[in-house]
């Protein structure tokens, strides 16, 4: 056993003073949907590229390079960002609603769609949302205009009677120029004949 | 009375700059929120609208979470200065971006379509250094009384 010698130390408080508490990091971590991203950190002196979840890198002045990545420990994290986390709002929900043939009568297999649609707006403290219109190549372009508005306005009515502001709701129509599956002109597809939902 | 009516004149030639979209809207707050919006200072609540340009603040006890257009959630803690500097989200039109700044303080940031379809258009600009990401999940904390570098553009080298 020797004692540590005055270099070592002064290494130890060195790196205290970078780690312990660094004045500003970045944190990468997992996704809400799963899987983990990356970052990459620049300063005006160098780059640095963060890949697993939890793992930081900090940046104390603009003329120095990104540090070594390190590990955080969760209940840190927990700490300091407590109320950022908390504070998080829910993500965005997607949904598809199916329609049949040249009108406005949502499928039957859509329903629990809608249900569900209809619940992801009630469980969010103020949602607003987008609303896209779509149909298949069956019938001409500009009836397919009038017809995918159509359904978009459906969708809303849907919306507003759950509770939505009808100002937060943003409506699109593409007619048939947006097929999820591409065919020729005056084809039958029920899987284009759609509208697109996105609450947040 | 005078001075009022070119204030309403000067309103109304300002009126159409304002008449931006929002970009997105506020989902939760606690405690002390606000935005400086063409450099007036107000309350902000939950259902507010976001615009280009704004810049959110939070004091002592206080967060604020907003959600973007393209799916990109923020939520900001304490004593947190972020501002929305610029947005775009048009996929049709190939037009997309996302450049926040985080002055000081704590943000949370979820990316959303803009992370996911051009995320090369993504970054977070901090004092002292510029993050930017790949679909992705990641928070900052910037302590305060920074300022930020002059040239925040690196030269292609």
């Amino acid at each position: 056993m020797h004692k540590p010698s005055l270099s070592g130390w002064v290494l130890a408080v060195a790196l205290c003073a970078s780690a312990c508490a660094p004045k500003n990091y970045v944190v990468l971590l997992e996704n809400p949907e799963g899987g983990t991203g990356q970052v990459t950190v620049s300063t005006e002196k160098g780059d640095r590229t963060l890949d697993s979840a939890g793992s930081a890198t900090t940046i104390n002045r603009a003329n120095r390079a990104p540090s070594k990545p390190w590990r955080v420990e969760l209940d840190k994290l927990q700490e300091v960002f407590a109320r950022a986390f908390g504070a998080m709002p829910d993500r965005p929900e997607h949904f598809t609603l199916y329609f049949e043939q040249d009108n406005v009568e949502l499928t039957e297999e859509s329903k629990p769609t809608v249900e569900a649609m209809v619940d992801a707006v009630r469980s969010r403290p103020a949602p607003d949302a987008d609303v896209e219109g779509h149909t298949d190549l069956f019938a001409d372009a500009r009836t397919n205009d009038a017809l995918a508005y159509a359904r978009a306005l459906k969708v809303r009515s849907i919306l507003v009677n759950a509770g939505m502001d009808i100002m937060k709701i943003d409506l699109h129509s593409y007619g048939e120029e947006r097929p999820i599956i591409p065919t020729p002109d005056g084809v039958r597809e029920p899987r284009n004949r759609r509208v697109e939902v996105m609450i947040r | 009375m005078r001075s009022t009516m070119i204030f309403a004149l000067l309103l109304l030639v300002a009126a159409p700059v304002q008449a931006a979209e929002p970009i997105g809207y506020v989902k939760t707050a606690t405690g002390t929120t606000s935005v400086v919006r063409d450099g007036q200072e107000r309350p902000i609540a939950v259902g507010d609208a976001v615009f280009e340009h704004d810049t959110i603040k939070t004091t002592a006890e206080s967060s604020l979470g907003i959600t973007l257009k393209d799916g990109t959630t923020l939520a900001a803690g304490p004593d947190t200065v972020l501002s929305l500097d610029d947005y775009a989200y048009a996929p049709h039109d190939q037009q997309l971006g996302l450049i926040a700044r985080v002055s000081q303080g704590t943000l949370d940031f979820v990316s959303g379509l803009i992370g996911k379809m051009a995320p090369e258009t993504v970054s977070v600009v901090t004092p002292t250094g510029v993050i930017g990401l790949r679909g992705t999940h990641f928070v900052v904390k910037v302590a305060p009384g920074q300022k930020f570098a002059e040239v925040t553009e690196k030269s292609e080298s």
